[in-house]
């Protein structure tokens, strides 16, 4: 008896199964912090190569596109080349796509002879609301934050940004992953 | 229980761990896999344009043949040395499908896939328009795209295209445990080539002559011929006479005898290097250096050419420009025929032949002038010599029914087309002063019709500029000054031909005589923007029946030239005090040049005056 109560109560005190319980309970938060750090660090990543590889496609494929074949004028061209950049992001279409999602489509073509009335520097701006409705905004220049290309050469600048949930168990944050590409315009029209 | 209690614990934290693996590594799959998958895509893509681009310039027939093969072994060069892992790979490049030379165009569409390390090339030539690289370019995402056909970008001509695809199967590291075992990107791009490219020389000197001798000649001590550069452009001449002989020309038998010839003490022939480096360059087709330029007159292989006395820097090989590129511009006619010319490739009309067709000697005559005269007024009789000043003022065209109209006192055309059915002879006596101008309409403040130390003030806008037309004459000036200012002078001559036994040879020698100034600018706009004269005369060459006609500019005091001087049949002679505004921001096209007596005829690049060369001109168009 005496011996059961003391096995028995040697067995209590060397048990580990409670103390293993206790370190995973102790241990689980930060483990889970770790993990859906991990798995949102994951995600915020991937979220960023579909922006930068959105961009980029876009930005090869208005490399090569034409003012004419873009629909004819310099803003059918900006929203030819914004509906590629949204597909190629995977964000949906210039006209519905994911909350918060940004892209920027400029166009720098002074060179370009035809139509003569092509703006040499014109940029969209499109921006996808709460509701996932896309609204453009059309204006001279580039696109901000963009760094222009070389003096004298002619190109073609597509950012996509959209964000991104950081979640990290204790609470999370939103940040808003960006991706940028220029290309040199290779579709100027000499005459 | 407890141990019922235990097991339990530990199958939960094995079951939360093995979720938790799970998670982590498909995340880590999406990342990974995608990540290497795009990362593969985007180096596809870059090694599918440089061999695009590469194989591309061999079907420029501008630059050389039109060669299927050598583009496709450019190409494959290119996806070696892009691609890792295929520069073992084999080329793949039948001549069955891919001919060394073709006379039209094959109207099958050709494609040959080979392996290149873990990816699969696919060449294809030609590309025609419905062809689905044409058609569905190549870019990522859920929409299908189909790009229209845009025919001043992407050209008409299948076979100036060539076609690259890439593509990789490749197994995924960690997607597998999503389900996903394998994925196949694909990449293509396409390019052509370009006769007007957007790869472009400035050329301020070309010599058309094909096969003669002295085309280039710096004859007498000092003359020189040299194009200085415009900061980073060099100076670049080109001469398309291969010195072998043939036709009209007599070539280089003689073993002294050379295209380009230096004779007295410190002539010279240059074209000076780029301000950031870029070199000089004398172009040629005779062989360098067997007739292109005597041994003993080049410069030390680099030598700066600026420092140096002689032909430098040295003559290297290049193709005959020819004349098309300006025939192409201003006389854009399938009638032109090779090897001066060729078919012009661009829809643009044919502004020389417009030009005649409205003013030729057959078109406006004295009898249809004469029932316009709303339009046109009209010199004849008395009037067809100038004693004292004259202004013929305002817009109203003129037309000069004269066998030679003689100005021998200051005449001033203020604006309007002049056109002269006989010679022009601008003769002063040797104490002469005063000028003939051509668009005199600014009264601005110091602007008088001649010139003054200042120059001419020119004409400010397009609507502005003049055309000047000689009908069936010569022109020619001594001692008084010629002003010319946004001013196109055209000399009809299709009567002179070194074929004809009634050649009549027309020249225009802005030369003889010891004194004046000669100003002559092209037009800024319009038509002939930038065209200052053009005249298919046949003047001045030793190798036809011809004796004394020149195409000449001698300057006493100074001597401004500003646009393209065509002269693609005569000889040009330049003479006189080298006492010029600076550099000429010219292009002379002549048959051949000659500077002769100690003069110096200097001129700098100008891409906004001249025309520009397209060369190699390739152009990524999916």
């Amino acid at each position: 008896m005496d011996r059961d109560l003391g096995n028995t109560g040697r067995r209590r005190v060397g048990s580990e199964s409670g103390a293993a319980a206790v370190e995973f309970a102790l241990l689980l938060p930060l483990f889970a912090m770790l993990v859906i750090g991990l798995i949102s660090a994951g995600f915020t990543f991937h979220s960023w190569l579909s922006s930068t590889h959105g961009a980029q496609e876009s930005a090869r494929f208005a490399a090569t596109l034409s003012i004419q074949a873009g629909g004819g004028s310099t803003d059918s061209w900006l929203a030819t080349v914004g509906e590629r950049a949204f597909d190629a992001s995977n964000l949906g279409t210039s006209a519905t796509a994911r909350a918060g999602s940004v892209v920027c489509v400029a166009i720098y073509a002074p060179g370009n002879k035809f139509p003569t009335t092509i703006t040499p520097a014109r940029r969209v701006i499109f921006t996808a609301d709460s509701n996932e409705t896309v609204t453009a905004a059309y204006a001279a220049g580039t696109c901000p934050g963009m760094s222009p290309a070389a003096a004298g050469t002619d190109y073609v600048q597509v950012s996509v940004s959209r964000p991104s949930n950081f979640n990290f168990v204790l609470g999370s944050t939103q940040i808003q992953v960006e991706g940028k590409s220029t290309s040199h315009y290779e579709a100027v029209a000499l005459s | 229980m407890r141990r019922l209690a235990s097991t339990s614990d530990g199958g939960a934290f094995a079951i939360l761990y093995g979720l938790v693996v799970v998670l982590i590594v498909m995340t880590v799959a999406v990342v990974v896999d995608l990540s290497t998958m795009r990362e593969d895509r985007r180096l596809e893509k870059l090694a599918a344009d440089a061999a695009a681009t590469s194989g591309a310039i061999k079907l420029n027939a501008v630059v050389g043949s039109a060669n299927a093969n050598a583009a496709c072994t450019e190409a494959w060069s290119y996806l070696k040395l892009n691609l890792p892992g295929a520069a073992g790979a084999t080329t793949a490049c039948p001549s069955a499908k891919f001919p060394v030379n073709f006379l039209s165009c094959p109207s099958d569409v050709r494609t040959e896939t080979a392996p290149a390390g873990p990816w699969d090339v696919t060449i294809t030539w030609p590309v025609p328009d419905s062809n689905p690289l044409m058609t569905t370019p190549n870019i990522s995402g859920s929409q299908t795209y189909t790009q229209p056909i845009d025919v001043s970008i992407d050209g008409t001509d299948p076979c100036g295209r060539l076609g690259v695809s890439v593509s990789r199967d490749r197994d995924f590291a960690f997607a597998t445990v999503g389900g996903f075992t394998n994925s196949t990107t694909t990449n293509s791009s396409v390019a052509r080539a370009e006769v007007k490219g957007n790869i472009n020389l400035e050329m301020p000197l070309v010599v058309l002559d094909q096969s003669g001798c002295q085309a280039l000649y710096a004859n007498g001590v000092g003359s020189l011929i040299e194009v200085t550069n415009n900061g980073i452009i060099p100076g670049r001449m080109a001469m398309d006479s291969s010195g072998t002989g043939g036709g009209p020309s007599p070539g280089c038998s003689n073993a002294n005898q050379y295209v380009a010839m230096k004779n007295g003490e410190g002539a010279s022939i240059r074209a000076l290097n780029g301000s950031d480096g870029a070199q000089g360059q004398i172009l040629t087709v005779a062989s360098p250096y067997a007739k292109s330029a005597n041994s003993t007159d080049l410069c030390a292989e680099g030598d700066n050419p600026a420092l140096s006395v002689g032909i430098c820097p040295r003559p290297t090989s290049f193709i005959p420009i020819t004349r098309k590129f300006w025939d192409w511009q201003y006389h854009c006619s399938s009638a032109t025929s090779a090897p001066l010319s060729a078919p012009c490739p661009y829809a643009i009309p044919d502004y020389i032949e417009q030009l005649r067709s409205a003013y030729n000697k057959t078109v406006l005559t004295r009898a249809a002038v004469d029932a316009n005269p709303g339009s046109w007024r009209v010199i004849s009789g008395a009037g067809c010599t100038v004693d004292s000043p004259v202004t013929f003022s305002g817009d109203k065209n003129t037309f000069v029914d004269c066998p030679t109209y003689q100005v021998r006192a200051t005449t001033v055309f203020q604006g309007g087309t002049v056109v002269f059915a006989g010679d022009l002879a601008v003769a002063g006596g040797a104490s002469a002063n005063g000028c003939l101008r051509f668009n005199y309409r600014i009264p601005a403040s110091g602007d008088a019709p001649c010139l003054t130390t200042a120059g001419a003030v020119e004409a400010s806008t397009a609507a502005d500029e003049m055309i000047v037309y000689l009908q069936n004459g010569d022109l020619t000036r001594s001692n008084l000054d010629f002003v010319a200012s946004r001013t196109f002078i055209y000399q009809e001559s299709v009567e002179a031909s070194p074929y004809s036994a009634t050649t009549k040879f027309r020249q225009m020698d802005f030369g003889a005589g010891s004194s004046g100034s000669i100003w002559i600018t092209a037009p800024t706009a319009g038509n002939f923007e930038n065209l200052a004269i053009w005249t298919e005369n046949f003047a001045g060459r030793k190798d036809v029946a011809n004796t004394n006609t020149i195409n000449g500019f001698r300057a006493a005091t100074s001597l401004v030239l500003e646009g393209i001087f065509f002269f693609p049949n005569g000889r040009v002679k330049l003479s006189g005090q080298p006492d010029y505004f600076g550099a000429a921001r010219s292009q002379f096209v002549s048959w051949s040049l000659e500077v002769f007596g100690g003069a110096q005829l200097r001129l700098i690049p100008d891409p906004d005056r001249t025309l520009l060369i397209p060369v190699g001109g390739v152009r990524l168009i999916r």
